[in-house]
């Protein structure tokens, strides 16, 4: 596809979520219902990056729709739904660990990612292989991103997991654009020189 | 291309331009341009990064419910006011103001007729006392008066005095 294509259709998909948010907060069900499915997945992913349970990533997602639903109709900017809804997630993401911190306080709770049992709901890939895999992978993952302060982390997740630009993570974070590419720069940074980050963007590559 | 500039990008130059190339100095820029190198290592780690998040899509796990929106509100007619939930409502209203209602009936019945009963029996009191007060004045039966001519008795003062004369008409005489 050619740029002034591509440049076409991401207009034109802006555009229509525009529309779609804008009928949403007229109240229309549809346009809501259409919103939801297109940015689910997204969301639940999200949300599965920073808690690594399904079943809990699925509570959130759902809360997050509903909180949407609840508060779509004072959103002033329609263009900036996709920042908001991401806003909103992590928001309820923050609320979540805070509360697993305040009851890890009264049980003994493992919280090493390593401890994590494969979950039923986890059984797209049924071969022990890529469960194997798949469980290292988040493994890996979870140890790099432990080297990084909470900052790093999260714009370094908004920018490459989440597929966010520099100017949707400043709006999510409430944080000025420079401040946000100076924390990605120290993220990338330190993943440039941790051997882990190293083998594992070879691995990808190839 | 420019591949023989002998200022290549450093590490932190090729960082910076992984999340910003604009943020470069402009000479910097016009060398990542024109040096295949230079721009061959920057595309390899931003690539690097993008493979890596979608490697996690991949390996993430898929969503099992749907997302589940809040039913909304119906406009409220007469009709809808007949669901059961309503007319229960409305039955256990009627109840509860029933059993209040028959509770304080029983209550001010009850108290009523212990006013009636402490009437009664003052009065029976006071009609006691009044027989016991005539029994003292005279103990004798009416019947027995009429006998003894104490009934219709009516002494004058000249008839007592008879009877007993003064001690004024002593002293005279």
């Amino acid at each position: 596809m050619a740029p002034s294509d591509k440049t076409t259709t991401a207009s034109e998909t802006a555009d229509q979520l525009s529309l779609l948010v804008e009928q949403a907060k007229a109240g229309n069900r549809s346009a809501f219902a259409q919103l939801a499915d297109r940015f689910h997945q997204d969301i639940f992913r999200m949300v599965y990056y920073r808690i690594r349970s399904r079943t809990d990533a699925e509570d959130i997602t759902q809360d997050v729709f509903l909180k949407v639903f609840q508060k779509i109709s004072g959103i002033k900017e329609t263009a900036k739904f996709r920042g908001w809804i991401f806003s909103i997630t992590l928001n309820r993401i923050r609320d979540f660990q805070r509360k697993k911190r305040f009851r890890s306080l009264f049980k003994v709770e493992d919280e090493n990612i390593e401890s994590h049992a494969p979950e039923q709901g986890d059984t797209d890939q049924p071969d022990a292989l890529n469960q194997v895999l798949k469980k290292d992978f988040w493994r890996q993952i979870g140890l790099i991103l432990n080297k990084l302060s909470n900052m790093e982390k999260e714009v370094f997740l908004l920018r490459f997991f989440d597929h966010l630009s520099i100017n949707e993570i400043a709006g999510v974070l409430k944080k000025n654009e420079s401040t946000v590419k100076t924390h990605l720069y120290r993220a990338l940074a330190k993943f440039k020189n941790e051997p882990a980050m190293r083998r594992m963007l070879n691995e990808v590559n190839q | 291309m420019n591949s023989n500039n002998k200022h290549h990008l450093d590490e932190e130059q090729l960082i910076q331009a992984v999340v910003d190339a604009s943020d470069l100095p402009a000479s910097v820029q016009a060398h990542l341009t024109a040096c295949d190198q230079c721009r061959a290592g920057q595309e390899s780690f931003a690539q690097g990064l993008v493979n890596l998040g979608q490697m996690a899509e991949r390996l993430a796990p898929k969503p099992q419910r749907r997302i589940v929106l809040p039913v909304p509100k119906a406009k409220r007619t007469i009709l809808s006011f007949l669901d059961w939930h309503n007319l229960v409502a409305a039955a256990a209203t009627v109840a509860a103001v029933l059993v209040v209602v028959w509770g304080t009936n029983i209550v001010r019945d009850i108290s009523e007729h212990s006013a009636e009963n402490r009437t009664a029996e003052m009065i029976e009191a006071k009609r006691l006392m009044t027989e016991v007060n005539m029994l003292v004045d005279n103990a004798l039966p009416s019947f027995y008066l009429e006998i003894s001519g104490e009934k219709n008795a009516d002494y004058d003062e000249k008839f007592y005095q008879f009877l007993i004369p003064s001690d004024k008409e002593e002293n005279l005489s």
